[in-house]
């Protein structure tokens, strides 16, 4: 199963999948702001920013090929935006190869920040938090209705496909497969929408009144303040380091 | 005489595409009683149930302890009729068991700690308390049924409406499931076509096709009608039949 469908992925003996998720909430952005205000002509800072990272992902043992896999979906962006910038933009040569340079590092960096987090996080952990943040209700709520049925939703359009391929006689070229396999997707759109309405139904048959509460509980502890206080220590001497 | 429950009068019902789904549907409920509702796929059995829970308005009256549906007595309705939905994946949409247990409770109001004591009360009454923070894509059909009804039961309804709570599920855990529903002495309306579960569970039956209601009557009465049970698409329970062979 792909760890970022999985509620296990949360759950893996790394050092800080213990941590509370509002600290790693909190931990990973100030990496980012970080980051993202550090000027790109500083190599060096970012070379300990992505060896700090790289020993916080070490540490929470990261499933590597997976996270490998999602880096690499970075690269046909970075392609495209370098390419744009090098075709389009009216700048110098060696100011488009600093702005891609820039764009590259920071992205990367960030998103591989992202990663750890959400790779040693239990998802819905990381939705509470978002709600402890005071992000609109609405928000964690369709993230975590969108995370419990993909598995669903991807379970009935493999039905759908599967029933496809039995009623489908000797090879077909790729070019028609795409053609039917758009023609299922309206199929799976439209069971979205019924099934949403049912799940609907389901919750005001509860009493639902717009708000959704959980049993679980977030307690901060002693280990949370140790590494919030090591982890931001480490990243603003890099940051400010002259 | 027992207190008839649930009055239904004149119910008649257009879904938004313009599909006719009850025509003029009229029956009642008395306090304790099983009512099977049965027909064919498409008959409006779903529809029925969820009227009295208030989740569609239609033409016609729905009285659920003498008190019509309102707005302002919704969620008081609500909290007396605890309607399951046909599939589980409809009912469990939270991250854990513990949490769609603890959904409704949420919504009446009880804090966190008294909504995990009676979540965890119940899930131990049902044998589910290892199921507890999983989620319910990681269960088995059974056990997605038996929390559908733990998220109902937790809140103390005192009616249960379920909609073919039987579907989809091998005869053993089938079987257990009936069982499990034997003992709890609540007042149940059943919407199905599996009559073997209609047989062991209900004292009444209500036979509806295409909308209306053509059939009713003691349970035992309309089952061995086989004539009639054949003409709106359903069947003799098997276990009548070999009940009745015994004898």
């Amino acid at each position: 199963m792909d760890p970022f469908l999985s509620q296990k992925a949360g759950w893996q003996q790394g050092l800080s999948s213990h941590f509370d998720p509002r600290i790693k909430i909190v931990a990973i952005s100030f990496f980012m702001v970080a980051v993202i205000f550090t000027p790109y002509h500083q190599p060096f800072k970012f070379m300990m920013y992505f060896l700090s990272l790289l020993l916080l992902a070490v540490i929470e043992r990261i499933p590597w090929k997976e996270a490998i896999g999602k880096v690499i979906l970075l690269g046909p962006l970075l392609l495209f935006l370098g390419l744009s910038i090098l075709l389009f933009a009216k700048n110098e040569p060696q100011e488009n190869f600093d702005i891609i340079w820039n764009i590259s590092l920071k992205s990367g960096l960030t998103f591989f920040s992202l990663l750890v987090l959400t790779l040693t996080t239990d998802f819905y952990d990381l939705i509470r938090s978002l709600e402890y943040f005071k992000v609109p209700r609405i928000i964690p709520a369709l993230l975590s209705f969108a995370y419990r049925y993909n598995l669903l939703l991807q379970k009935e359009a493999r039905r759908m496909l599967l029933a496809k391929e039995a009623r489908s006689f000797g090879k077909k070229k790729k070019i028609e497969e795409i053609k039917t396999l758009t023609k299922l997707l309206p199929h799976i759109f439209l069971r979205s929408l019924i099934r949403s309405e049912r799940i609907y139904a389901a919750m005001l048959a509860r009493g639902y009144r717009g708000k959704i509460q959980t049993l679980k509980q977030f307690k901060l502890k002693q280990t949370d303040f140790f590494f919030i206080i090591l982890f931001l220590s480490v990243i603003t001497a890099i940051w400010v380091w002259a | 005489m027992k207190k008839k429950i649930i009055e239904v009068r004149h119910l008649s019902y257009i879904y938004p595409d313009g599909t006719q789904a009850l025509r003029d549907v009229s029956f009642s409920v008395e306090e304790g009683e099983a009512l099977a509702i049965v027909g064919p796929n498409g008959a409006g059995k779903s529809t029925v149930l969820l009227h009295l829970n208030g989740i569609l308005k239609a033409e016609g009256k729905v009285k659920i302890f003498g008190q019509n549906l309102t707005k302002k007595n919704i969620r008081e309705i609500r909290a007396k009729v605890g309607l399951i939905f046909q599939d589980p994946h409809d009912q469990l949409f939270m991250p854990t068991v513990a949490d769609d247990v603890a959904f409704g409770l949420f919504n009446r109001g009880l804090n966190k700690e008294k909504a995990e004591k009676r979540v965890f009360s119940i899930l131990q009454a049902l044998e589910l308390k290892h199921c507890a923070q999983k989620s319910a894509f990681d269960l088995s059909l059974g056990e997605m049924k038996k929390v559908s009804l733990a998220t109902i039961l937790v809140l103390e309804p005192e009616i249960l409406v379920l909609d073919e709570p039987t579907m989809n599920l091998d005869p053993g855990t089938k079987k257990a499931f009936i069982q499990l529903l034997k003992k709890i002495p609540k007042t149940k309306i059943i919407a199905s076509h599996d009559m073997d579960l209609v047989y062991e569970l209900c004292s009444r039956i209500i036979v509806l096709d295409k909308g209306q209601v053509v059939a009713e009557g003691e349970a035992l009465d309309i089952l061995k009608k086989s004539q009639l049970l054949e003409a709106h698409n359903l069947a003799t329970p098997l276990s009548l039949i070999l009940d009745q062979s015994k004898i």
